[in-house]
């Protein structure tokens, strides 16, 4: 990773970027995993969509995968603007989609709402999706990149 | 998942920045967990929050509630063990404890409160404390990519 890639890290709250590794099959920035004494192996996964950094908490299990938490950060203001620990929700990658997607449409409607500002919720849900969904589909070494061209111009 | 503790975690992450606290003090411990505390205002209360992250976890310490003024311990909330941080937690532990303080504050002093419109009340107090920041920040980056 470039200088500039790894500010982008610090950006969304992670001091040690190097603790990160790219993950071509899960296309998605690893941490070094842990496995505790119980046999479980936790690890944090980061995604970049423009202009969101999300982060999730993994524990794979015997058995099962599990999402402990997630996170999604603006980039640009450094501001969380989600976060939530769960107890047993399985992982998945469509599950981490699904619900940034609804939780990011979710909290602008409401915001909106707040500020006296009526929108169409089908209409913001059609373009989170899509900006979400082609996020997570690209090559987040691109996304990484792309990312820190645009908020990490000085 | 419920597990043996603790998780190692050798990152020293700006965790507090990043949920809206601003850190007061932090400690690596040899477990590999970073103990951190931090604090945000709250109408003229102080909220120390204390947290410890591991990896792919962090959980929820223990909550203080003081007095900004003359710095009195308003409330101290003991967080059982394994429960993972969020702010709602938060929001959901503090508002509780306040409400039960302030109803019974009044008791003792012989007044009568709404313990219902109390509660709406800081509610309405603790969301705009803890999530203010996160709806003016999702409606700049929903604005610059045309989605309002």
């Amino acid at each position: 990773m470039q200088n500039k890639e790894i500010q982008l890290f610090q950006q969304v709250g992670i001091a040690k970027a190097g603790n990160y590794n790219y993950s071509e099959i899960a296309n998605s920035f690893n941490s070094t995993g842990y496995t505790s004494l119980a046999g479980n192996t936790y690890f944090n996964s980061i995604w970049f969509v423009e202009g969101l950094a999300v982060l999730a908490d993994i524990g794979i299990g015997h058995t099962w995968t599990f999402l402990n938490g997630l996170k999604i950060v603006n980039i640009q203001d450094k501001k969380l603007v989600f976060d939530s620990s769960y107890h047993c929700r399985y992982y998945s990658k469509h599950a981490v989609i699904s619900t940034v997607v609804e939780k990011v449409t979710s909290l602008i409607l409401e915001s909106a709402a707040k500020g006296g500002l009526c929108l169409n919720p089908l209409h913001v849900e059609q373009k989170v999706r899509s900006i979400i969904v082609n996020g997570f589909a690209k090559d987040q070494r691109y996304m990484l990149n792309y990312n820190t061209q645009k908020f990490l111009k000085a | 998942m419920n597990n043996n503790l603790p998780a190692i975690n050798n990152t020293n992450s700006d965790l507090c920045g990043n949920y809206g606290l601003e850190l007061q003090a932090s400690y690596l411990a040899p477990s590999g967990f970073n103990y951190q505390a931090g604090v945000r205002e709250l109408d003229g209360l102080i909220i120390v929050e204390a947290v410890a992250e591991g990896v792919g976890c962090t959980y929820l310490c223990g909550i203080r509630v003081l007095n900004k003024a003359d710095n009195t311990l308003v409330a101290e909330i003991n967080v059982p063990r394994n429960v993972h941080y969020s702010r709602q937690k938060c929001v959901d532990l503090v508002s509780k404890e306040l409400v039960d303080l302030l109803v019974n504050a009044a008791t003792k002093g012989q007044y009568w409160i709404d313990r219902e419109a109390a509660l709406r009340k800081i509610n309405t107090l603790l969301d705009n404390c803890y999530f203010e920041q996160s709806r003016k920040s999702i409606l700049i980056w929903a604005e610059s990519l045309g989605i309002i």
